[in-house]
């Protein structure tokens, strides 16, 4: 029972070498696909980052009294803490449950590339992520009768999302490691993602706001500068991570 | 007794004197207590990272001779 | 105890030497500054405590790569040793900058970017002490320390370089001259010596620190492995 999650991702594993596809794409998805039957079971995981959310928008809206004016303002940093926050929460949960179940031990005990069961696993994280993304754009749209799904504003979602937990992968995968565990995580992501918070609120913002282009522009470039830079350095070092 | 006298001696020791740049009201700014805070924050943070390193050599060597003499009655 | 070796006490020497001499130099050869006066003296320490921070914020991104390739535990020490000087340099840069700004922009702080960036790296050296103090494991500790110097390092320019795409107000004494910034002032060719000389003296000050700072690091390293030994 206590790694039965593990079980399941090396008979996945075990019926997939059995195809031709490589391996190494084979082990990324059986985490994958292991995650999403876990979570499909249980629903824990997204139940608890939406409702999170949702509670999250709506103490800004008390908070900053979100009136037409300010809105115009304001709506992609709200946007942003929200999925910042949402985020942690479920990369938190995410990997305690590996942990706690010994199941991130069973993974690594499988004759796999390390880098792979890297790959799984912010895969996955991203799939939790923008399910609760794609649910809270449409909410908020309702809540205040705007419009948030702008094809641009969902790429850039998309892209910081990326960045977002590629990082929050990699380091979450160290913090429980760590005996003050979930406490650790924002403490350890929130300013190495600074920059691409930024970046993203900034983005955001300019395609709620009708910007040009071009004042948009570089601060896209900043998020894919942000997001090839950490994600090939979050995949070379993972083996140093987890390393016995 | 020294203690007030020396408190007063540096009381009584203005700055822009000691230096010698005393001006006429349009020259700059007077700044000269934003200065001794700045250098006061420079050298005491300096100061205090030198003192807790010389604490944790000494309790680090205190803790070395201990365990060189635990392994003495041991061995 | 190792023996101290020759060359750290006669580096001890130089390194109060210059400070002695740097100090002289700010207080008595650097003319004071036409409009700030005499809070401007703070600039030569100030830039040359930032320029110390972001220096251990290299060579702890280096130890750390250098960690992880040859696992040699005497690179995690020096890691170590950098990023804890780093913390102090850091905050005594933040700290004068503050001061610095309270008279001449009528703030204690402003969101310009190099003062976030600045703190931003502090928050990061805070934040690699937090990480390694809650691992036991001495090799896990090292393992983990030198990736976050590692990220560390590569997310604070990116920090610095989206702060900017704001627009500051910090001056910009060297290199290029933006017009309009509070605080902005030519520097003399004393004041150019002072300035120079100060940064060479902190170069001094941080390979002497970092020296035995690393001396520290080993002897804490030995007395650790004696603990295990002995199992205590």
């Amino acid at each position: 029972m206590t790694n039965s999650d593990a079980n399941i991702a090396e008979r996945a594993s075990r019926k997939a070498q059995r195809k031709t596809t490589p391996v190494y794409l084979r082990t990324v998805w059986a985490i994958v696909w292991k995650d999403l039957a876990a979570e499909l079971r249980s629903r824990e995981l997204i139940s608890s980052m939406l409702v999170f959310a949702i509670l999250v928008i709506f103490i800004f809206n008390f908070a900053l009294e979100l009136d037409a004016r300010a809105r115009f303002n304001v709506t992609s940093g709200v946007l942003w803490v929200t999925f910042a926050f949402a985020g942690t929460l479920g990369l938190n949960r995410s990997m305690a449950m590996e942990k706690d179940r010994g199941c991130l031990d069973g993974l690594l005990l499988a004759p796999v590339d390390r880098s792979a069961i890297f790959l799984g696993k912010a895969l996955s994280n991203l799939f939790f992520m923008l399910i609760v993304e794609a649910i809270v754009l449409p909410v908020y749209s309702l809540l205040y009768n705007i419009n948030l799904l702008h094809p641009g504003l969902i790429a850039v979602v998309l892209l910081g999302s990326v960045g977002y937990v590629t990082v929050g992968t990699l380091l979450s995968s160290m913090a429980v490691q760590t005996r003050t565990r979930d406490v650790l995580l924002p403490i350890l992501l929130f300013p190495i993602v600074l920059p691409l918070f930024i970046a993203a609120v900034k983005v955001s913002a300019g395609f709620l706001q009708g910007l040009d282009m071009s004042e948009i522009w570089p601060w896209l470039n900043l998020i894919i500068v942000f997001d090839l830079i950490f994600s090939a350095v979050a995949i070379m070092v993972f083996d140093y991570v987890v390393e016995e | 007794m020294i203690v007030e006298n020396l408190f007063t001696l540096v009381n009584s020791i203005h700055l822009g004197t000691l230096l010698n740049i005393h001006r006429l009201q349009e020259g700059p700014a007077q700044t000269a207590n934003y200065m001794v805070a700045g250098y006061a924050v420079i050298f005491g943070v300096m100061g205090l990272y030198l003192v807790s390193m010389a604490v944790r050599k000494k309790n680090l060597g205190r803790d070395l001779e201990t365990l060189q003499e635990i392994k003495k009655q041991a061995g | 105890m190792e023996a101290k070796p020759r060359l750290l006490t006669i580096l001890d020497g130089v390194t109060v030497v210059m400070l002695i001499i740097a100090t002289g130099m700010v207080f008595f050869y650097a003319p004071v500054e036409a409009v700030m006066g005499l809070v401007q003296k703070v600039f030569y320490f100030h830039v040359a405590a930032g320029w110390v921070g972001m220096l251990s914020f290299l060579v702890a991104a280096g130890a750390g790569i250098a960690y992880l390739w040859k696992g040699n535990r005497k690179w995690d020490v020096v890691g170590m040793a950098s990023v804890e000087l780093g913390l102090v340099f850091a905050f005594i840069n933040v700290v004068t900058g503050s001061i610095w700004a309270r008279p001449i922009w009528n703030a204690w702080w402003t969101w310009d970017p190099r003062l976030t960036t600045a703190t931003i790296m502090l928050l990061i050296y805070a934040a690699y002490l937090m990480l390694r103090s809650g691992i036991e494991d001495p090799d896990r500790r090292a393992r983990f320390g030198a990736i976050y110097a590692i990220l560390g390092f590569l997310s604070v320019p990116l920090t610095f370089l989206s702060a900017r795409l704001f627009r500051g107000i910090h001056p910009v004494v060297i290199g290029s001259n933006q017009p309009g910034a509070e605080g902005q002032f030519d520097m003399t060719a004393l004041m150019l010596q002072t300035f120079l000389f100060s940064l060479l003296t902190f170069t001094i000050i941080f390979i002497d620190l970092l020296w035995h700072r690393i001396r520290l690091g080993r002897l804490q390293d030995r007395i650790e492995q004696m603990k295990l030994e002995l199992n205590l």
